[in-house]
């Protein structure tokens, strides 16, 4: 019996004889039962292997689906955002749109309103215009009323003359009678740019009151506007606030998920470190099939055990050596 | 239009993880179980850059890579090798048959993405 098999049966908590006294025990020594067992310690690597590259493959899966829908959910919120709250952040994106349709709306407005302005403004002149004319009819009576005085004190002069005045009489007569027929036109005119004057400043009186009433209408649209747009950007303003943080929710969950992911690299490693013990262990398992293995079997077994290994970590765990701190080999570039 | 990465890995978990870390770089991603169905993939496709694993049942990816370079119409689509397998005399191997890059897993997705962004094709 060499080492290995003394350490083996060890291990296992199993007597164990010298090659001599075995060779005369009438039982058939371990390893039959050691070469089964080995059988079995193959078998639950292979189950666990399987079944941890199994699960491992179905949690990579749920969380790549994870990641999926988490990045497809964090494009939506942002396109959603980037639809209300337009590129510059603050106010809404749609908020902005009303607030523009509704100013929009207002200038519509005050158009109108000035052009309502203008027509008063026209009112106003026609007014002026017609007081002036008033006045120049008040003129025009103001002189007939003269010119009949001056004409009755021209006939007073042509009668003191006698009969050398009769003809200068005749003409005072006609101007007076001009000058009482200018009068009484003076007075028709008056009486009609009157009734013009009452028309036009009654038409002024509502072209005010419109005025007033349009100014009143776009101070109140105006107010309505920002009450309107105040109450629509709070709510907007929050569903942005909203999205942001669950965007950068959703991107630190993204990374942590990514990251998380990183991690399920283990399993491959774990496979290959526990296939290469079990191709050793079937090895062993061969070599006891025919008789307990010599020491230069053992350490044949152990030869082909360290070559077998690909990471370095495995021949570190074999030599019994510390792992150092980032175990990470790295790039090579060719 | 987005470049194509080829991924060779007998690991569905290690598939995965390149894939979310090459989409997520803005690659479109094709994956193969083994260099068999790696070379199936390559079958009338244009990859900009292959990643394959070396140990693999059916082929290897050592195999694979000798096959790639005797594809007239893959031969010059750069290969980097994702392994587990550290040892230097298969990393000699690797880069006589033409592998551009040896990255040893685990890896580190940034890492990773930058020496793609090196090696891929335009």
């Amino acid at each position: 019996m060499n080492m290995f098999a003394r350490r083996t049966l060890d291990v296992l908590g199993w007597h164990h004889h010298d090659g001599a006294a075995a060779a005369h025990m009438a039982q058939p020594d371990g390893r039959e039962p050691l070469g089964a067992l080995i059988q079995v310690w193959c078998r639950q690597i292979d189950a666990a292997t399987t079944h941890g590259t199994k699960s491992v493959d179905s949690l990579t899966q749920v969380f790549a689906q994870i990641e999926r829908q988490l990045a497809e959910a964090i494009d939506m919120t942002q396109n959603a955002a980037q639809a209300m709250g337009g590129a510059g952040g603050g106010m809404g994106g749609a908020a902005e749109q009303a607030r523009h349709r509704l100013e929009h709306v207002i200038g519509l407005i005050e158009g109108a309103v000035s052009a309502n302005h203008q027509l008063f403004d026209a009112v106003t002149e026609a007014v002026q215009a017609v007081r002036e004319l008033n006045e120049t009819a008040a003129s025009v009576e103001k002189i007939s009323q003269m010119t009949t005085l001056l004409s009755i004190n021209a006939r007073i002069e042509a009668a003191r003359a006698g009969e050398a005045g009769q003809g200068f009489s005749v003409v005072a007569d006609e101007v007076r009678r001009l000058a009482a027929q200018s009068r009484q036109e003076s007075q028709t005119i008056m009486a009609r740019v009157a009734r013009i004057e009452s028309v036009i400043q009654d038409t002024a009186s509502k072209a005010e009151a419109l005025r007033k009433r349009d100014t009143d209408l776009i101070e109140q649209s105006r107010q309505d506007m920002v009450q309107i747009l105040d109450e629509l950007n709070a709510p907007v303003q929050g569903v942005m606030d909203a999205a942001d943080a669950l965007c950068q929710i959703g991107q630190s969950t993204r990374s942590s998920v990514s990251e998380a992911l990183m991690e399920f690299q283990f399993m491959d490693r774990i496979g290959q470190r526990l296939a290469h013990v079990h191709s050793s262990m079937a090895l062993l398992g061969h070599e006891l099939h025919t008789d307990w293995p010599q020491a230069h079997q053992v350490a044949e077994l152990d030869r082909q055990l360290m070559a077998s290994y690909t990471m370095q970590e495995e021949k570190r765990t074999h030599r019994n050596e510390p792992e150092p701190a980032d175990d990470n080999d790295g790039l090579v570039m060719f | 239009m987005a470049k194509c990465i080829l991924i060779v890995d007998d690991s569905s978990s290690v598939r995965t993880v390149v894939g979310i870390a090459l989409r997520g770089a803005g690659y479109e991603v094709v994956e193969a179980g083994d260099g068999a169905q790696a070379l199936q993939q390559l079958n009338g496709r244009k990859v900009n850059l292959i990643i394959s694993d070396v140990n693999m049942p059916v082929m290897d990816g050592l195999t694979f890579l000798k096959e790639v370079k005797k594809s007239p119409a893959h031969k010059f689509v750069p290969v980097m090798m994702l392994t587990t397998e550290s040892a230097e005399e298969k990393m000699a191997i690797g880069r006589a048959e033409g592998a551009r890059a040896w990255m040893t897993k685990p890896f580190k997705p940034e890492q990773m993405l930058a020496a793609v962004q090196k090696l891929v094709l335009p």
